[in-house]
Parts: C-alpha cells; structure tokens; sequence
C-alpha cells in the first residue's frame, strides 16, 4: 500500500507544483475583484442614497421606498462576483485539458519521460484527476473564504438603516451559483459524482485522441454521446412509457448514481488500457 | 517532507475552510423551533384525523420557510425526513400517505389526491392518460385500479368514457364498494363545458362508461361548478356550488355562488338546495346532508329532512369575523377549512390576533367544543410565535 502510495502522492505533488502559478493566478483573481465588488457596489450605492437625500431633501422613509436597500446578495449577483467564478470554472476545464497535452508540447516530448517511469502508469492518471479536484477546492474554499470577509466590508460600508437584514448564509442560499458550487445542500454530493465522472470521460476522450489521433477524436466523441446516453436515457423513461410517474424521485437518483459510477468505472478501465497499449508519443 | 508543503497547505487550507463553512451554516441556518399542539380546551386526541401541511416563518429559521406537518397530532418538519424520503414525498397529506404506504399501488397513477378513495379494505384509483403524461393520449380511456389492502392484490380495469368530448378530467371520485362513482369534467369541440357522473362496478365490469347523470345539464346553468373538498369519499352526497365570475375591473373579479346542490349517489338524482341571503355552507357526512347559514359572527348548522327541503336547526357555532368574511372558494372545490365527520364540525381559522391556525372540534348536536387548540412552542420562554400557514389540508376519516 505504502508503496503504490508514494509514487501518487510524488506525482500529485508535481502535478500541483505545475498548476500552482495558474492555480494562484485564479485565487489572486478572485480575492481581488471580490473585494473591489465588496467596496465599489456598496460606496456606490451609498453615493446614490446621499446624491438623493440631497437633491430630493428626502426622508429615510422616501429614500427607501426609491431606492430599496442593499443586501450582501445584490453585491454577490454582481459581476465583480460571477466573472472570477466563470473564469475559474473554465480556467479549470481548460487545464483539464492541457494538463495532459503540455506533455506532448515542446521539443523534447515530457510524455515520453513520465511514461517511463517506472510506476504504474495509471498513477499518472490518478495524479492528474487528484490535481483536477484540489484545484476545483481550492477555489471554491478561496471564494467561500472570500464572501466571509466580504460581508463585514459590505456591512460596514452601507448604513444599517439601508442594509438589508438577508445573512451571509442566505445570500448563500439564494444565489444560484453559490447553491452548485458549496457543499449547502445534501445533494452536493450528486453535484461531485457528476464532475467526477465528467472528468473521467474527458480524460478517456483525450486519451483516445492521444492514442489513435484523428480517428481517435471521432472514438472520443463517440465514446462521450455513447456515456452521455447512458446517463441522461433514465431522464427520457416517462417519454417513452408515457407517464410521469413511473419512477420515483429517489429511484432516479439512485439509477442515475449507479449509471453514472458504471460509466466512470468503464472509463477508468478504457484509460487503463489506452495508457498501458496504445498511447504514443 | 518540505517538498510537499505546497501541497500539505493547499489541502489543509481546503479542509480548514470546508469544516468552518460546514460548522458555521450549521450554526447560522437556525433551527427550527420545537412545536407542539397546545389543547385549551377538550380531548387532545380529537386533533388526529387532522392531517395538514403549512409554511413556518420564523425569525430563528432565517428567511426560508419550513414545511411543517401535522399528522395523528404529531408535528414534524419536511427538512428533517431523509433526502430520499423528501424526493418521493407529496404536499398533499392523502397522497403522501398513499405513496408512504402503498408506494408500488402508487407506481404510475396520477398524484391527485381527489382521484383516490380509500375504505376500510379498499384503496381505488380512477385516471386518464393525461393525468400521468401530459402530452395525452387517448383522452377517453380511463384506468381504474382497486388494491385490497388486506391481500395486496390489486385489479386493474381500462374502460371507455362514451362521449365525444376532446377532453376530460377526472375530478372526484366516490365508492360505495364494489362501485365506483366518477365526477368528470367534459370538454366537447365546441368548447361546452359538461360535469357528468360516471359509474363503475368494480365486481361486474364493463369495457365502456355511459353518461349516468349530466350534472350541469340538470342544474340548468353554465356556471362553473365547484365541488365540496372531499375527505371521506364513501358518503352518499356530493356537495356542490355554481358560481359566476363578475369582472370587477380589466384584472380582477370576483366569484359569485349563484346555487347550492347536491348530488345523491344512491337515488343518482340532483337535489337543489333552497338558498337564503344568507352567505351559506355545504356539508354532508355519512347519509346526512347539512348546511351552514354564516351569520355575522356565528354560524347555524341545519339538517336537511328527507325530503330535502325542510331543515331542522341542529345549533349555533361561533365563528371569528376572519372566518365568516370567506367565501372558501378555491381551484374546483370549496370548504377546506370547515368539514363535518362522523357528526363532528372539523374547523381551522385565523383568529385576528394570532398567526397560525386554530383548531376546532364541535359536537353539531351538542354544540359542544369537543377540542381546541392551536400549534405553541415548546420552549414557553420564547415569546416570539412562529407564522403557520395551512396551505394543504385533510381529515383523515380512518382516524375516527
């Protein structure tokens, strides 16, 4: 055990020492412009209230019914927010990718030297996929930890008078981002079995490509509608027997579990033998 | 070791954040508060054919609402059952208790509480295509199950409505075992709207329904007909309305209760209720038919003589002005909140000064508060109540 250990958590660390500048890149990114938001839209908003009060010698009472009050949530929903989350999620589904074509990059091939060496190659596999999901962590605790200093800024800012009474953890629950991506609901855990096995097809997909080149990106594309089927087949039963009640809610999770961990074992098994058979460099 | 210090603080700084989020929603998402039925008056055991579901606000809840439930006079929250139990759960309390008890009856029959009837031995079930899929089917088909409760064994009958409607609804049925009355709203091409009863003997099956009474037809009017909720759907009447909408402005109008009726499922004839300028109530249990005059603070509860015409004053209930001010019309049926079982007068209201339901149980001979009691606090230092709204409601007759 100790030693199939080792091997993985040498090539995890080496793995996240690669994507630690990106990985950091994202992480700057997000604390930056969240707290740019945490500032800007509550001063901002502020500026609008006193702007008002003073033109329209209004009452407290007049300006909240103009202006409304501003809640941790409105400043959440702004783009300050949202941009550092989508560029994140893509920045990550991007490295999916290029964690395993910068092997082949260059001059002298990396590929050729990590296939060497004298490990089980599916330790690289599990190396890469580990990586995937620290970096996926990390960002998601980065924003978590983001929105925990975020709310006493934006607190602080705005007057109590004109702050709205929604909490930070039901800013949390209203945002349609945030209810994905934090562990908020007991469906959470259907949420990681989808990105897991996401991964693992797109994995198997690049392999294929790796392995039998063009021909290998039409088996990729195949091998991806043939799992995207299985998955979502459960989803069209009430179409094709006509009745919505067919199923159980909770059947369909479970069905949908059980296919989707058969289709992450499968692609598990197809990455084997393409890592141990068929890859070129 | 130092080598791996990039990756020992990613995952430390990871599983820091991810159990003080875990810790901190658990502290923050509040607790709902401990409930509890409060009797102030009678048996508190009366309370437990009352099956409800309501919406709780409270300020230690955060902004959400929970879903309470009221069952054989327990309390219980939606959010505390499993997350699989929550999937498959229904809001409405007959149906839930049906998919709870006979989740395999259940498998592919319509979730509509109203095409359910349950007796002693029997659960039956009558639906179209349509309320399974809603993209339809033959819209004249309709699947009738009985399940023996004892045996499990359930029978299953496809039978033909004959009319030529391009549409029908199934909108309650009734049993008297081995039959099986259907109330069923006719769409014809030409847009007429016909409610019509159907009958279904169980234990001499036909492959085709023929039209057995035309309701609107016999009532004579093209108001909309609103039936009495049914809760024990083994009684001989069938309670019913017209009602006429007035538009009151380009957005907004009002229903106006233009007649009160009742079907009797034995003699299969339309009685015609005499109505007077008071603002009136339908009721039936068992073989009796009774109604409400809703005065300004009171109601007065009559039965109907054997010719359906005369009416015995049974007594006088109070009511809270909320109460009397409403006209109880919902989507199809009317009387939710006021019902008489086994000779009981089942009522809930929202008296003025407290935000959640009271409840009641009087005697209609008697006049006698049988019980009363409203939902409180466990923790009786808390002064602040919860807001409960019932927003689905039912008597279970097999509590009684």
């Amino acid at each position: 055990m100790k030693k199939s250990l080792s091997p993985l958590l040498k090539l995890t660390n080496f793995e996240l020492s690669r994507l630690s500048k990106f990985l950091f890149t994202l992480m700057g990114l997000t604390v930056l412009a969240n707290l740019v938001g945490y500032i800007y839209i509550p001063m901002k908003f502020m500026d609008k209230i006193n702007k008002f009060t003073i033109e329209s010698s209004a009452t407290t009472e007049e300006v909240l019914n103009s202006l409304g009050t501003l809640s941790f949530y409105d400043v959440t929903m702004s783009l300050w927010i949202v941009a550092p989350i989508a560029i994140g999620v893509s920045g990550l589904l991007f490295y999916s990718i290029f964690i395993w074509y910068r092997e082949w990059f260059g001059k002298n091939t990396f590929a050729y030297r990590l296939l060497m060496l004298p490990v089980s190659r599916m330790t690289l596999f599990f190396s890469k996929f580990i990586v995937i999901f620290i970096g996926i962590f990390t960002l998601i605790s980065t924003q978590i930890v983001s929105l925990f200093i975020g709310y006493p800024i934006v607190s602080a800012i705005v007057d109590s008078t004109y702050f709205s009474s929604l909490g930070l953890i039901e800013s949390m629950y209203m945002h349609p981002l945030f209810l994905i991506l934090f562990p908020l609901e007991p469906n959470y855990f259907l949420i990681l079995i989808v990105g897991a096995t996401v991964l693992l097809v797109m994995f198997t997909l690049i392999l294929m490509e790796r392995s039998f080149a063009s021909k290998g990106i039409l088996f990729g594309i195949g091998y991806a509608m043939v799992a995207l089927a299985i998955v979502l087949f459960p989803l069209f039963l009430s179409d094709i027997f006509n009745n919505n009640y067919l199923i159980y809610g909770s059947e369909l999770v479970i069905i949908e579990v059980v296919l989707m961990i058969i289709v992450s074992i499968s692609s598990l098994f197809t990455s084997r033998y393409l890592i141990n058979n068929k890859i070129t460099v | 070791m130092s080598k791996y210090i990039k990756l020992s603080s990613i995952i430390l700084f990871i599983a820091i954040t991810l159990t003080g989020f875990g810790l901190y929603k658990a502290q923050a998402s509040g607790k709902q508060p401990e409930l509890k039925i409060v009797t102030s008056q009678g048996k508190p055991e009366l309370i437990e054919p009352v099956q409800a579901y309501g919406f709780l606000s409270h300020y230690s809840a955060g902004n959400y609402p929970s879903t309470l439930k009221l069952n054989n006079g327990s309390l219980s929250y939606l959010e505390d059952e499993s997350f699989f139990k929550q999937l498959d759960s229904n809001i409405n309390p007959f149906t839930d208790h049906l998919i709870s008890n006979y989740r395999s009856f259940m498998r592919g029959k319509s979730r509509q509480a109203n095409q359910f009837a349950e007796t002693d031995q029997y659960i039956l079930y009558a639906g179209l295509q349509s309320d399974v899929f809603f993209e339809g089917g033959n819209q004249n088909e309709v699947t009738l199950a009985a399940l023996n409760k004892e045996t499990e064994e359930e029978e299953t009958f496809s039978v033909q409505l004959e009319n030529d409607s391009s549409y029908n609804e199934i909108r309650a049925i009734y049993v008297d075992y081995p039959s099986v009355t259907l109330l069923v709203r006719t769409h014809s091409r030409s847009d007429k709207l016909n409610n019509v009863v159907y009958t279904f003997d169980v234990e001499n099956p036909e492959d085709r329904l023929t039209e057995e009474v035309n309701l609107t037809r016999e009532i004579g009017s093209d108001d909309s007909l609103y039936i009495g909720k049914p809760f024990d759907q083994t009684e001989r009447y069938i309670t019913l309305q017209t009602a006429r909408e007035n538009m009151d402005s380009m957005y907004t109008y009002t229903e106006e209760v233009t007649g009160y009726y009742a079907y009797d499922i034995k003699e299969k004839e339309v009685i015609s209720i005499p109505s007077t300028e008071e603002n009136m109530r339908l009721f039936t249990d068992n073989d009796k038919l009774y109604v409400g005059k809703v005065a300004k603070d009171n109601m007065g509860i009559y039965e109907l003589k054997d010719d359906n015409q005369n009416m015995t004053l049974l007594g006088k209930f109070e009511l809270s002005p909320s109460d009397t001010s409403n006209d109880a019309l919902g989507y199809n049926h009317f009387n939710q909140n006021m019902t008489i079982l086994n000779g009981k007068l089942y009522t809930y209201e929202y008296p003025e000064d407290m935000n959640r339901p009271l409840f009641k149980v009087t005697d209609i001979r008697t006049q006698e508060i049988l019980f009363s009691g409203t939902i409180e606090q466990k923790d009786s230092n808390n002064e602040e109540s919860p807001f409960i709204d019932i927003i689905e409601y039912r008597l279970n007759p097999m509590a009684n």
